[in-house]
This record gives C-alpha cells, structure tokens and sequence, in this order.
C-alpha cells in the first residue's frame, strides 16, 4: 500500500513521512518547528514544500477541451454544465468578479478558490450518469448550479 | 449577517475540534497552551497570506497549485500527528506508569508539543484562509455593514468556540488511564481522514489518475455538506462518497499508524520494568 504514495514522484516530500516516525519525521519536525519560530512562519513552510517538490510534480494531460464557465455578479454562467458521463472532464471556470469564489460541492467532490478578476480549472472525475449539484461557497444565495452528466 | 455568522461558525468548528482533541491529547503537559497558542497564530497569519496570494498560488503547478499546496500540508499534518502517537505510545505507557515524573512530563511536551502546534497550524490556516477570503469579499462589496459583519463573524466565532470547548472538556471527563487509548483513536482517526482527503486534492489537482472510481454513496443518509456529515468529515474523515484511492489511503494511515505504535511501543525504554527484581 505504501507504494501507492510512492507513485507520484520520487522527490515528493509526503512519502517521506510515511517511513515512520524514527529518523525522517523527527526531522522534519524540528526543522519545521525552527522555521515556525521564525519571523513570516508559514511562508517559509509553504515556500520550502513547494521548492521540493516541484521538480517531480506534472498534473496529468488533459482528456477534452475544459468546458468554459464564468461567474459574474456571483452567478455561474452557464448553471448547467453539461459532462460526458463515465468520462472525466475539466471545468474552466472564469471569475469575472473582483472578490474570490470558492467552487465547492460535495457530490462533484471538489473544493477550488477562484481568486477575482482570475480563471481556475476544476477538474471532474469520471462521473455516473446524475444531477451533481455545486455552489460558490462565499455566495451560496445566488451563485449555483449542476452538472449535469449523460 | 447570518452568513457571515454562518460561515466563520463552520469553518471555526472544523479548526476547533482539531484543536479540542490536541488540547486533550496534552492535558496536563505542561506549556502546552504557548505551543497550541503558537500553532493557532502561525495558522492564522498563515491563512491571511494564503488568500493574500490565492491567485499566485493557484496558477502555480500548470494551474495545480492549490491543490498539490492543500495536499502537502495534510500530509505533513498527518505525519506529525502520526510522530506524535508513536511517541506516546513508546514513552507515555512509561510515563504513565511511573506516576508522571515530572522531568518525564517536560521532556514528552517539548518533543511532541511542536508536531501538534504544526496540525493547528494546518487546520487553522486551512479553514482561516477561507473565512478571510469570505469576509475580505463582503466588505470589498460593501453590502453588508461592517458592523454587522464583525458582529456576525464574532458571533460566528463565539459559537465555534464554545462547540469546540464541548468538545474538550467532553474528552477531560475520560478517566484519566483511558484519556490517552481515547486521544491516541481519535487521533488515528483524524490523521487517515486527512490523508483520504489529501489524497483527494491530488486527484482533483490532476496528480492521481487511478482508482476514481466511487465504491459507494451515502449521501442519503448522512450527507457530507450538512452539520452533522461536517463534524464527521472533520473527525473521522467520513466522506458521503469515497472512491478507491481515498479509501485506501485511509486504511493505510490506520494500519501503518498501529503498526508503527506496536513496534515503537515494543521498542521504547522500559525502566521500571528494567528496575524489577524478578526480571
């Protein structure tokens, strides 16, 4: 089973956690508790992930064309997107707002900040055929909609 | 004002009861409230810098970036509450047997103290950056008054703590010899939900691409984005629909952190064992 962390990179930092708790975390633990201690605490952690991992990371090629979507004055357009079912796919999803929207539903599984005036892509996996309702979470009165997958 | 009260209640919660079970997992450590008091610092200025660089942040990584970040600090949350069980589990028995000596009690809180300041850290900077976002775009759009926004976020606010600080005096009333077994589950329990979702975010973010897959659906029956499903989604992991990966991660952070605690246990310094006559 622990292969299966393995599997995406060998610089990645998070299998190294999975060794165990004797050499490898102790580690990184002091290390990361002398960088909390520091002046601009999480930047540091946050910067020192992200460095690491980096070269071993490359989100997979996308299957078809993103289906473009655009949140304007906190409303999806369109507010029913339509998926292949079984098949997964790649909202683009455009905010044309000034302030950030999360995309957020539990049935699609998907939690993604749109900051404003910016674009995201929310990625779907293979759905079964439904009705997945989402929402944006920050303004969860008007801005909603399904996906609808055949 | 109610969503602002909603929202900032929510989110509070689910940083909360993280913070509730570490609370209790150190009861009696001494210092512990600098560290937690630390851990919940940092996550805040954490979380401020995160929705500052929300943009940057997530154009990074091919437009990946968000989630590879969500995915690492989970990760490191859920070895350092790991670290912290296993450490226990080899040298608490012991304290525990030696009726807390106190040199014993000092040296545990400093050694596992920093890895839970670090999971408050993860967890307070991960729901405070979304309740900055949410209030940061209220008051951009002038809607609502900023009274009634800090009102409501203080509310907000207010009521996660108090459901949190149920949460903690609830686990206190454990006897005392059953107050670690108990933290030792929960925390086992809270680190493979964190890794299933960790796990999660590297599918959503494109790194993942097998076992998609949905095993069941019990969204009937509990769903996830309700209150209920949220507090178990923050506790256990509980997840309306798990898919294969998710679900094997779970099982693996359960099983390697039980495993990890009986060999560690086994191995840790037994000196009042050593001290027996008959041995």
């Amino acid at each position: 089973m622990r292969t299966y962390f393995l599997s995406h990179g060998p610089g990645a930092d998070a299998p190294l956690y999975f060794k165990g708790a004797s050499g490898a975390t102790r580690k990184t633990a002091s290390r990361s508790y002398a960088a909390a201690t520091h002046s601009g605490p999480m930047l540091r952690l946050i910067a020192a992930l992200l460095v690491t991992a980096a070269p071993a990371f490359a989100p997979a090629a996308l299957a078809d064309a993103p289906i473009a979507v655009t949140l304007q004055n906190h409303k999806f357009f369109p507010a029913e997107i339509h998926v292949k079912a079984n098949a997964p796919s790649v909202i683009a999803l455009t905010n044309k707002d000034a302030t950030a929207e999360e995309f957020d539903s539990a049935a699609l599984k998907v939690e993604k900040v749109v900051a404003g005036n910016s674009s995201g892509n929310v990625r779907l996996r293979a759905l079964a055929p439904g009705k997945y309702p989402f929402m944006g979470e920050y303004h969860s009165a008007t801005a909603e909609g399904f996906v609808i997958a055949k | 004002m109610l969503s602002a009260l909603l929202i900032v209640f929510r989110e509070v919660i689910e940083a909360g009861l993280i913070v509730g079970i570490v609370l209790a997992a150190t009861a009696g450590v001494p210092r512990r409230s600098t560290f937690v008091a630390l851990g919940v610092l940092g996550g805040v200025v954490g979380a401020c810098l995160v929705a500052l660089f929300a943009g940057e942040l997530a154009s990074l990584f091919q437009g990946s970036g968000q989630e590879l970040f969500n995915a690492s600090i989970l990760f490191l949350a859920v070895a350092m509450l790991t670290w912290h069980n296993v450490w226990m589990a080899s040298h608490g028995r012991d304290m525990a047997r030696e009726l807390k000596a106190a040199g014993h009690e000092v040296i545990s809180g400093k050694r596992t103290l920093a890895a839970l300041s670090i999971v408050v850290g993860v967890a307070v900077l991960r729901e405070g950056s979304e309740v900055v976002l949410f209030l940061y775009g209220i008051v951009a759009q002038g809607g609502t008054s900023h009274a009634a926004l800090a009102a409501g976020g203080a509310l907000g606010l207010a009521a996660g703590a108090a459901v949190s600080a149920l949460m903690y005096f609830g686990l206190l009333t454990i006897p005392a010899h059953r107050l670690f077994t108990v933290t030792s589950g929960l925390i086992t329990l809270l680190a493979a939900g964190m890794a299933a979702q960790a796990v999660l975010f590297l599918q959503n973010g494109g790194y993942i691409n097998a076992l998609t897959d949905t095993l069941w659906n019990t969204s009937w029956l509990l769903p996830e984005d309700g209150i209920a499903g949220r507090l178990l989604h923050t506790l256990v992991g509980y997840s309306e629909a798990p898919n294969g990966a998710q679900l094997i991660a779970y099982l693996a952070t359960i099983a390697l952190m039980i495993v990890l605690m009986r060999t560690m246990g086994k191995t840790g310094p037994r000196p009042v064992r050593a001290a027996q006559p008959a041995e």
